[in-house]
């Protein structure tokens, strides 16, 4: 009996640490797309007025963010301080159509004149917004379920295994 | 890299390298007059050491790629030619970088010596340093800059550096040595420059790079008739060659200047081939 609750106990953490995790993983997504679209607010309003050096706007931008955007951002700083003549940007768990924008946003940066530069961020915070939109319309409807769903699908599993 | 002048850079072909004022082809292990030792450029290469020079930001340079060049810390030049993009007749950028002409400025120090010497007594005169292209006036011009600030009484001195060749200034400050008292107007055209900094500035003595066209001659006289004197240079093969050139045969007419430095190659950048009088008269070689 004590084997069989502990393993209904099991199911329901594992269930509900699932549901959390996707939970987390839809706001971190939420998030980064957030804190992508604040950074091409930055970026343009810097362009168009300072002119600062690209490096200069993200290391600003790197010590108020907190967000895995961080990650991606730091990864563009290393290539352009360094002799490699590939940019490497990690997933950070996007999908792959948000994933190819996101990659060709950092390759594009600074590579143009003023004009060009900011037409690109301008489609390309467009492009964000979409993205972030459908995720946030998305995570209104699911994102708190996660948790809640996971919790049952564990006692669900649970209680066949009993 | 003391002896390193100027790297030349086209997509697809074999790197030059100015090595004491001689171009070879620069190779794995060195320099070499021999084409088949040669690195050669990729087809992009212009392009990614243009944006690697410009730290990722292009478009805080682009007004400079519009006029064909950025500086970058330590006063080198970059050069740029490709694809122009226009409109409404003004440059908007280049595109499609084809090569590049990175320039590196030396500091000699008291290269200028002798030129300082012969110009120099209670006043300054005014000069003008007559040079074909890469052969050190653009040295001469920063090192006599230097040597005046030496001079007392202080004597105010302002560099009007159109192409950011003299001093270079990067960020709020010159990058290269051009003295204590010495002010920096860069990237603005001659006439302006001109007319601002003796307005602004009220320097004793002004000092530019290259000049060539009736404004910048009127910009001189300008100058020389609001009292201030000026040490110039212009692109010519020797003083002979000057008065053939528009212009300048009504500057020797008036005497404006008061010594003629010409410069060579001869010996390395530098090379003093003879200085004359306000006459034309050879005073020293």
């Amino acid at each position: 009996m004590e084997l069989k609750l502990l393993l209904l106990f099991a199911a329901v953490i594992a269930g509900t640490m699932t549901g959390f995790a996707l939970f987390k993983r839809a706001d971190r997504r939420e998030k980064y797309f957030e804190s992508l679209i604040k950074l091409c607010d930055r970026l343009i309003s810097d362009i168009r007025f300072s002119q600062n050096s690209v490096s200069v706007i993200l290391k600003n931008f790197l010590s108020e963010n907190k967000t895995a955007l961080n990650t991606n951002v730091n990864e563009y700083l290393s290539y352009i301080s360094t002799k490699d003549s590939v940019l490497t940007i990690s997933k950070n768990g996007l999908k792959e159509t948000e994933y190819t924008y996101v990659k060709s946003f950092f390759e594009n940066l600074g590579t143009s004149d003023s004009s060009t530069q900011l037409l690109e961020l301008e489609n390309a915070k467009s492009k964000f917004n979409g993205f972030y939109e459908e995720i946030q319309k998305r995570n209104k409807s699911y994102s708190k379920n996660y948790i809640k769903l996971g919790f049952l699908f564990g006692l669900a599993l649970g209680i066949i295994l009993l | 890299m003391d002896r390193v002048y100027e790297l030349r850079i086209r997509n697809g072909y074999p790197i030059l390298i100015n090595y004491n004022g001689k171009f070879c082809y620069l190779t794995k292990t060195g320099i070499s007059d021999s084409k088949a030792d040669a690195l050669v450029s990729s087809d992009k290469l212009a392009g990614e050491i243009l944006l690697r020079a410009a730290q990722f930001s292009l478009y805080a340079v682009n007004s400079q790629i519009c006029d064909g060049y950025i500086t970058i810390s330590g006063g080198i030049r970059i050069g740029v030619v490709g694809e122009v993009v226009t409109e409404e007749d003004k440059i908007k950028t280049i595109k499609n970088i084809s090569s590049v002409n990175i320039r590196i400025p030396h500091e000699v120090y008291d290269c200028a010596l002798k030129a300082f010497n012969i110009i120099s007594g209670d006043t300054i005169k005014n000069t003008l340093i007559i040079s074909p292209p890469g052969a050190g006036k653009t040295t001469l011009l920063r090192d006599l800059s230097r040597l005046i600030s030496e001079m007392r009484p202080i004597q105010n001195v302002l560099i009007i550096d159109e192409r950011c060749e003299i001093a270079a200034v990067t960020g709020s400050r010159p990058q290269l040595n051009v003295g204590l008292h010495t002010d920096v107007i860069s990237n603005l055209r001659k006439k302006n420059a001109f007319y601002k900094g003796i307005r602004s500035m009220s320097p004793n003595i002004i000092i530019t790079d290259e000049i060539a066209t009736d404004e910048d001659i009127e910009a001189i006289d300008y100058a020389i008739n609001c009292g201030v004197t000026i040490i110039a240079s212009t692109h010519a093969a020797d003083q002979l060659d000057l008065l053939n050139k528009d212009g300048f045969d009504k500057l020797v007419r008036r005497r404006l200047f008061k010594r003629y430095i010409v410069l060579s190659n001869k010996f390395g950048p530098g090379t003093y081939d003879g200085i004359y009088d306000e006459n034309m008269v050879q005073i020293l070689t």
